[in-house]
């Protein structure tokens, strides 16, 4: 057998989580080698020739009529991903098999989605970069749910900090700790002195709206008074630099995206690049020169060595055309393995290779947002449809008393009308002019009367690690190059329910105080139904995948330790929100930006011994 | 008690102050070329040029908001809105260039002609004597010597520091505004003006030696040097490469012109719109009319905002992008239109007029 070329360390995965670890260690002088099953581009912005830049991206999403989350990024089958499209009802006891990437047997489906193309999901995140609070690293020991984190906020506070540098937040630190919020378990310390690089981008007329009109609205949740609060949201956004901090343009085009100028299309695409996306700390990674990445090489197993339990080989199939299922089997070795390839993908890869499980937690504890939508009309209008998707939330009641008996939330203010309950403006036409029957002047006067007044909450119910909430690989489903594909089991409890159930009713007090007339309809048809207590509620996917491969203090009882190496084999790291015990509240992105920094770190310090 | 120095002063600080609003509209005078062209390109096609004149119009906004830093540091008041501060295409620079007019045109061979004009270096102009925006600074940075000697950099106290426009509105690939506090920052925004336009100063250039790799030649903007960001050519060099749909590589010289790889330059992919348009194209209580209407309204708030961003409320500048980009859709808008029964199958353009409120 010949040898295989070897690095300092194989990065699976070219998503934010590999190019930080791979920027980190390659501006340490480490050779680093990433491998991306999915397509990609490079540097280029645009076109050059045959050879698609990120403008394609563009052209694609501007053609494509169903502009979903991964509208502008091709579907490959040598390295298929899921759709939001994809979603149905899953009657019980049955398996959905032939309607996309993943194989669900419920009983709930499952309804988030990922990217795989260089650059991953970041590619059609919304930028989104809140902190954990303190107090949801120990939910086990302060409400007796969930599990607890074997690292609290201090250990990674300062991992934040570096991360919002490093991926470049708009914020306001002083807004951010919360400490104006009249509700002590939400409070977040940030060290003295510190700011975000970047000034807060400027909040919605709707977010000043609704900040006047709740500023004395209060709840009560299990006896207990709680402020409802409109606080901006912290964004992976280019906004106004502080001090000597350089925003990052687009890759390949840095006269852009220097700054967000309210294209409004942040999901699915940044036209610009103001918005964040992994492309630009790869490209930084590679300008180093210690960095390559090779783009269309799928892994699909780790050989271990007897002998010490190290990952002694990865194996991947690489592929010269997406039009082709012919690969070629080849195999790089490396003093670290950094699994880096989402936490569904990291799950599917372990289960294949059989490594990191003897916890046999690998694949299990599969969280998500489930986000309740509600939706209205103000009495006027209130400019929606306009800058970024969302500027400000209702953080609120992400934390209380209440969770020891039902889920806490976090509220997002949608900037963009009904876009994402009723696919609005898209289907417009549909809805009006072909079921409804408008034309001419009524069609657009009713248009014109409607939008400007359209407004949504998103509810992002935190939702508690379950084994059997769980990722699997079966030999009945694989994909087009022999690859598994994702089984999913997924099931909402009465706990989040509970928090759907408060969620709705919070929304009925704000919707009260605004003079919002209520447009919310929860569908029995629905594929995210579900019924509380005798009444429907309907979720919706978040694209939070958290918790397959749980970091803990037990071996016994989770898949990496504090470090996020793996319990089983030394010489392999895994990263992403799959370490994630609990998933609490905030959008994960930057609590994993913030592991991988200290991964990296943790990765430096074995690579010195 | 001298009484001649302070009178001596006072005129100096009065000329310096002239020319530095000489130079805020010169500055501003290259936009509305620069961005008629821009905004003819049919969207998706001429991807380079189109990158190439939008990241020159902002530079030229960079240079405007450089020379409105300086005069306000020495007590200065700029005007953006007073009659006059827009000219009429066609028409010679405010900068006393009189060898050729500024027009507004759509992208093609001749548009860029002009453009190469306006950028065209003091060695390369055709007669000797012809005056350029390089030697224009030329002057305010005499004039700006002679006061440093008399009042050293007390001239540059003057003003209200917190009216100047501060590096967090205007940063990245373009250049990045520092406030000026004494000569050296004054002369560093006055240089980069320079720099990009016609190429980084070097006295030791000779232009007709071609240069290695890595080495300043004067034909690069300086924005390396300058800003710690990607090298690229001065404007001049950057519209010579479009004229020429040629890159140029090292070893070239402003003599041999540009004879790296070819550029993808496709006239036809442009809206044929009128050259130099003037408000009276288009007759009263016509679609037209209320086009361009529609457009000077916008345009005459971006002026306002200027006004104001530059006269103490610096914070203007945020809203002024939502502004910039109503004004670019206005635009495209009326160049998609074709004049109605034009014999030469003209489209509409935008005539780029300050309406005072009570016009709009």
């Amino acid at each position: 057998m010949h040898e295989s070329e070897h690095f300092d360390v194989v990065i699976v995965g070219a998503g934010i989580s590999g190019a930080i670890v791979a920027e980190q260690l390659g501006a340490a002088g480490k050779k680093v080698l990433v491998l991306e099953a999915g397509t990609g581009t490079q540097d280029r912005y645009f076109n050059e020739g045959d050879k698609a830049g990120y403008h394609a991206y563009l052209e694609r999403y501007y053609r494509s009529y169903v502009k979903i989350p991964n509208a502008p990024y091709p579907n490959n089958p040598n390295a298929p991903q899921p759709l939001v499209t994809d979603i149905e009802k899953i009657p019980a006891g049955q398996v959905i098999a032939n309607h996309g990437y993943f194989v669900q047997t419920g009983p709930n489906p499952f309804s988030s989605t990922y990217t795989r193309s260089e650059g991953g999901t970041t590619l059609h995140w919304l930028g989104t970069c809140l902190r954990m609070l303190p107090e949801d690293f120990h939910i086990r020991e302060k409400f007796g749910r969930g599990l607890d984190w074997p690292i609290s906020y201090e250990d990674l506070q300062p991992w934040y900090e570096k991360a919002e540098h490093g991926i470049g937040v708009s914020g306001d630190a002083g807004l951010q700790s919360y400490d104006a919020i009249d509700n002590h378990s939400v409070h977040i310390p940030f060290s003295k002195d510190y700011n975000y690089p970047m000034e807060q981008i400027p909040q919605s007329y709707l977010d000043v709206h609704m900040a006047k009109h709740l500023r004395d609205v209060d709840v009560s949740i299990e006896n207990q008074q709680y402020p409802v609060q409109v606080i901006a949201t912290p964004q992976a956004r280019n906004g106004m630099p502080r001090g000597n901090y350089r925003p990052v343009g687009a890759v390949g085009y840095p006269g852009i995206g220097q700054r967000c100028a309210g294209n409004s299309s942040c999901v699915p695409i940044c036209p610009i690049q103001a918005k964040y996306n992994a492309l630009k700390t790869l490209h930084q990674a590679q300008a180093l020169g210690n960095v390559s990445v090779r783009l269309q090489s799928v892994v699909y197993d780790l050989e271990v060595n007897p002998d010490n339990g190290r990952i002694s080989r990865v194996l991947y199939k690489q592929y010269e055309s997406t039009e082709s299922a012919q690969v070629e089997k080849k195999a790089v070795s490396a003093d670290i393995v950094v699994l880096a390839a989402h936490a569904a993908e990291n799950a599917k890869i372990l289960l294949a290779a059989n490594v990191a499980n003897s916890s046999d937690q690998v694949g299990r504890n599969l969280m998500d947002h489930p986000v309740l939508l509600t939706w209205g009309l103000m009495p006027e209008a209130i400019g929606a449809f306009r800058g970024p998707g969302s500027t400000s939330g209702i953080p609120s009641l992400r934390g209380g008393a209440f969770r020891s008996q039902q889920a806490a939330f976090r509220i997002e203010i949608g900037n963009w009308g009904w876009s994402w309950p009723k696919d609005a403006p898209v289907s417009t036409l549909e809805q009006y002019v072909d079921a409804n029957s408008f034309s001419g002047k009524a069609y657009k006067e009713h248009v014109a009367e409607m939008y400007p007044r359209m407004f949504r909450l998103g509810f992002l119910v935190e939702q508690l690690p379950s084994a059997n909430n769980r990722v699997s690989i079966s030999e009945d489903y694989k994909d087009r190059i022999g690859n598994y594909r994702p089984v999913i089991s997924y099931h909402i409890d009465d706990y989040t329910k509970a928090g759907m159930k408060q969620a709705k009713a919070v929304s009925d007090t704000i919707f009260n105080h605004l003079n919002v007339s209520d447009y919310t309809q929860y569908s029995e048809s629905a594929p995210g139904y579900v019924e509380y207590e005798g009444h429907g509620y309907e979720y919706q996917g978040a694209g939070h995948l958290v918790g397959t491969h749980i970091m803990g203090d037990d071996p016994k009882h989770s898949v990496v330790n504090r470090e996020q190496r793996s319990w089983d084999h030394p010489n392999l790291y895994l990263v992403g929100c799959g370490n994630m015990p609990t998933i609490s509240t905030s959008n994960p992105t930057l609590t994993m930006a913030a592991l991988c920094y200290w991964a990296a770190d943790n990765i430096l310090q074995d690579l010195a011994a | 008690m001298c009484p001649v120095e302070p009178i001596a002063s006072e005129d100096l600080l009065h000329r310096l102050r002239q020319q530095l609003q000489r130079a805020v509209e010169l500055e501003f005078s290259t936009l509305p070329p620069y961005l008629t062209a821009l905004y003819s390109i049919k969207e998706g096609s001429n991807q380079y040029a189109t990158s190439v004149i939008r990241s020159i119009a902002i530079e030229e906004m960079f240079h405007m908001t450089n020379a409105a830093n300086v005069l306000i540091a020495i007590g200065g008041k700029p005007s953006t809105t007073h009659k006059g501060f827009v000219p009429r295409y066609p028409v010679n620079l405010p900068d006393g260039e009189v060898w050729f007019k500024a027009e507004l045109r759509p992208f093609s061979r001749s548009a860029l002609e002009v453009f190469r004009e306006i950028e065209m270096p003091a060695e390369l102009v055709p007669e000797k004597g012809d005056i350029t925006i390089g030697d224009f600074y030329g002057q305010i940075e005499n004039t700006i010597n002679s006061l440093v000697e008399l009042m050293g950099d007390d001239l540059f106290q003057i003003g209200d520091p917190e009216h100047q426009v501060d590096s967090k509105y205007f940063y990245g690939a373009e250049g990045v505004v520092e406030k000026v506090r004494d000569k050296d920052s004054a002369m560093f925004a006055l240089n980069s003006i320079i720099a990009q336009g016609e190429g980084a100063p070097n006295s030791a250039w000779n232009p007709s030696i071609h240069f290695p790799d890595n080495e300043a030649t004067g034909i690069e903007s300086g924005d390396a040097q300058l800003f710690q960001q990607a090298e690229e050519l001065a404007h001049y060099y950057r519209f010579d490469e479009l004229y020429r749909g040629r890159h140029y590589q090292h070893g070239d010289t402003p003599q041999s012109g540009p004879t790296g790889p070819s550029i993808d330059v496709d006239y036809h992919n442009v809206y044929p719109i009128i050259v130099n348009p003037c408000p009276k194209q288009y007759p009263k209580a016509t679609p037209l009319y209320g086009f361009d209407h529609d457009f000077n309204v916008i345009f005459s708030q971006l002026l306002d905002t200027l006004q104001l961003a530059f006269n103490g409320e610096p914070q203007r500048l945020v809203t002024a992008v939502d502004t910039m980009f109503s004004l670019k859709y206005k635009a495209q808008q009326m160049m998609r239109i074709a004049i109605p029964n034009d014999s030469q199958g003209r489209h509409a353009a935008p005539t780029w007029q300050y309406l005072k409120p009570e016009h709009r």
